[in-house]
């Protein structure tokens, strides 16, 4: 049986604008509720972007903008062009055809870092032991060791592995800092470099010394 | 005896949904907001007043009063509510299947409207799938490889989508997959009191997500102390920064607490986007995350422009630019990429207007900062913008059919007419 709409007389008509008012706030409040607990599960593969996650990181080290950290260099040697500093690069250097140089300062521990280090080479991580008996150095004041390799140098970052490449860098640890010197490109550059790398790092002090 | 009953409740309520009044209110409706969208994007920002006019989280949209007279700009006020762009065109398409498919006469005659009717259903839908479904980011790449600006990449990022991600690190390298929280769960939590606490099932603990800034700076308290009741971690706090009119230049920061399963909150932590200018103004290298250790696990949580994993690599190989003489209006991009998928590699060329279409993606020659010259050459950077919308298509095949059955309508209507003449020519001679 069709049903019928009666014709909006006086209380009918005032019902009928009470309703569409209702519905009209309602709507207009329908947005404004906000949940106070949602479940999430999404996921998503890993891609080149979270290679390198730098964990145990500060508030300072996590949002300082770069180029403001408190190492400067006391000299740059002779052709060693200086590049823009970035996020996990305090200063950073190229020379010969591929040669870089990288002051950063890192969050971890003496063993995660010489051999994450190490690991870039693909060269099998070292004991406590053995680290221990690296050569010994300093940085802006800091006990450090000295670390070398040669091999394929795979930096991360959606960079390719590139061949025929050393390693000379020093890493030195304090309060739960890491300061490190790296100095990586071809084989023969980075054996050329080894004295003025260590006349550089000795030269580093910290902003106000 | 009256010949004519009355309709039933069903039937009016058809006739209105299914009438030309409806359609003729929805288009001028439509009509208004396109119109006052247009003038609110130039104080506001184009994603803003996108997302404000035409999402469908939104029923009403109040346009700025300032669209009209600037002096208001920053005051919030508002003009009379119109309905959402969004919940317009869903009724639209409504009226228009019971309209102009379901009620409209049919047969050879009406064959070409019918085709138009189904071209505008068509597109509309398109853009209410794209609304839902589409991912759509920028690449930008380096030919070296600088901070920021890799040679390779696997992925793009949405310009002015963010997300928190939780990321489980061993051996000192991601294990995946990598979970994720899109903005749209944590977007509307700008009160200072705001919090919602986001359970994750396939996760040790939940976080709880506090106090949102759409543009938000770190400020260390040693530059500048918190004054407006900013919370401070570490020395650091969120520094709130007016909104962007441009949303891809904010960055977003969000406090955030781990919460246990058995409820017991952590202590508060901030999460905040990388901004670009703070590096090579193009775009920024991944943030150094926050450091969770649950038992002998390790995660790390970060906030980040969302990622959209590609199923291929590209490889900038080659850039090239040119600007018309004397201006700075791009006479051409160009870039020779490598495509990487399982070890293969495919050389692709790209330019303007010359899309590579691949594995339901579609990348864009997008821009190309800072090597363009009047003489033409070498850039270093190039930018790609990526997308991936299940309907990318379909606007071009809905207006070939409305296209097409408007053209034949109007063949129809002139056969039509002109049979019709000389059948009256022929009788006026007789």
């Amino acid at each position: 049986m069709p049903l019928h709409v009666a014709e909006g007389g006086g209380i009918g008509g005032a019902m009928k604008i009470r309703g569409i008012s209702a519905c009209l706030g309602l709507a207009l409040l329908l947005p404004a509720c906000r949940k106070s607990e949602e479940t999430v599960d999404q996921t998503r593969p890993v891609t080149m972007r979270d290679e390198d996650v730098k964990l145990d990181a500060s508030s300072t080290q996590r949002f300082e903008k770069p180029g403001s950290s408190k190492i400067v260099a006391g000299m740059i040697p002779e052709g060693w062009t200086e590049q823009p500093a970035s996020q996990f690069r305090v200063l950073s250097y190229r020379f010969g055809t591929g040669g870089d140089v990288a002051v950063g300062v890192a969050a971890g521990g003496m063993a995660d870092n010489v051999n994450r280090w190490l690991r870039q080479f693909d060269k099998d991580p070292l004991a406590d032991a053995q680290i221990a008996k690296l050569e010994q150095g300093t940085m802006v004041g800091i006990p450090g060791l000295w670390v070398a390799a040669e091999g394929d140098y795979s930096a991360g970052m959606g960079q390719p592995a590139k061949t025929g490449q050393g390693l000379y860098g020093i890493i030195a640890e304090k309060d739960g800092k890491i300061y490190t010197v790296k100095m990586t490109g071809p084989v023969a550059e980075v054996m050329a470099e080894k004295e003025k790398l260590k006349a550089f790092t000795a030269a580093l002090r910290e902003r106000g010394e | 005896m009256s010949s004519t009953n009355p309709k039933s409740i069903p039937a009016r309520i058809f006739g209105v949904f299914a009438g030309f009044g409806l359609a003729t209110t929805l288009l001028v409706i439509l009509m208004l907001l396109t119109w006052l969208a247009t003038l609110e994007q130039t104080v506001s920002g184009l994603h803003a007043t996108l997302e404000k006019y035409f999402s469908h989280k939104n029923f009403w949209v109040f346009p700025d009063a300032a669209i009209f007279k600037h002096d208001l700009m920053g005051h919030d006020k508002r003009l009379p509510p119109l309905p959402g762009g969004f919940w317009v065109c869903a009724l639209l398409v409504v009226n228009l299947v019971l309209g102009g498919i379901i009620r409209i006469r049919k047969g050879w005659r009406t064959i070409g409207v019918l085709m138009a009717h189904f071209g505008i259903i068509f597109m509309i839908i398109a853009g209410g799938v794209a609304q839902f479904k589409e991912e759509r980011g920028v690449m930008m790449m380096s030919e070296t490889g600088i901070p920021g600006l890799p040679s390779v990449m696997d992925y793009a990022q949405s310009q002015v989508e963010t997300s928190v991600e939780i990321l489980e690190v061993k051996d000192g390298k991601v294990a995946g997959p990598v979970h994720f929280i899109a903005d749209r769960h944590y977007k509307d939590l700008e009160a200072a009191d705001a919090t919602r606490l986001i359970r994750l099932p396939g996760l040790p603990f939940d976080l709880q997500l506090e106090r949102y800034v759409q543009n938000a700076k770190p400020m260390s308290e040693a530059s500048m102390a918190a004054e407006r009741g900013e919370p401070v971690v570490e020395k650091w706090y969120l520094f709130v920064a007016p909104a962007n009119n441009e949303t891809a230049a904010d960055t977003p920061g969000i406090h955030a607490r781990v919460v246990q399963k058995d409820g017991k909150q952590g202590e508060l932590f901030l999460l905040a986007a990388p901004n670009p200018a703070d590096f090579n103004g193009l775009a920024a290298p991944a943030p150094a995350p926050f450091t969770v250790r649950q038992g002998d696990r390790t995660f790390a949580i970060r906030m980040d422009k969302q990622i959209w994993p590609l199923p291929f690599k590209m490889r900038l190989m080659d850039a090239r630019t040119e600007n018309f003489p004397h201006t700075t209006k791009p006479k051409y991009f160009e870039s020779d990429v490598m495509r990487i998928e399982e070890g293969r590699e495919s050389k692709v060329f790209m330019e303007m207007n010359q899309p590579m279409r691949y594995g339901g993606w579609t990348a864009y020659q997008h821009t190309m900062p800072g090597g363009a010259n009047s003489r033409g050459g070498d850039a270093i950077v190039s930018g790609f913008e990526v997308v991936r919308n299940p309907a990318d298509q379909w606007p071009k095949y809905s207006i070939y059919l409305a296209g097409f059955g408007l053209c034949l309508h109007f063949i129809l209507k002139m056969v039509n007419f002109m049979s019709r003449g000389s059948r009256s020519s022929t009788a006026t001679k007789a």
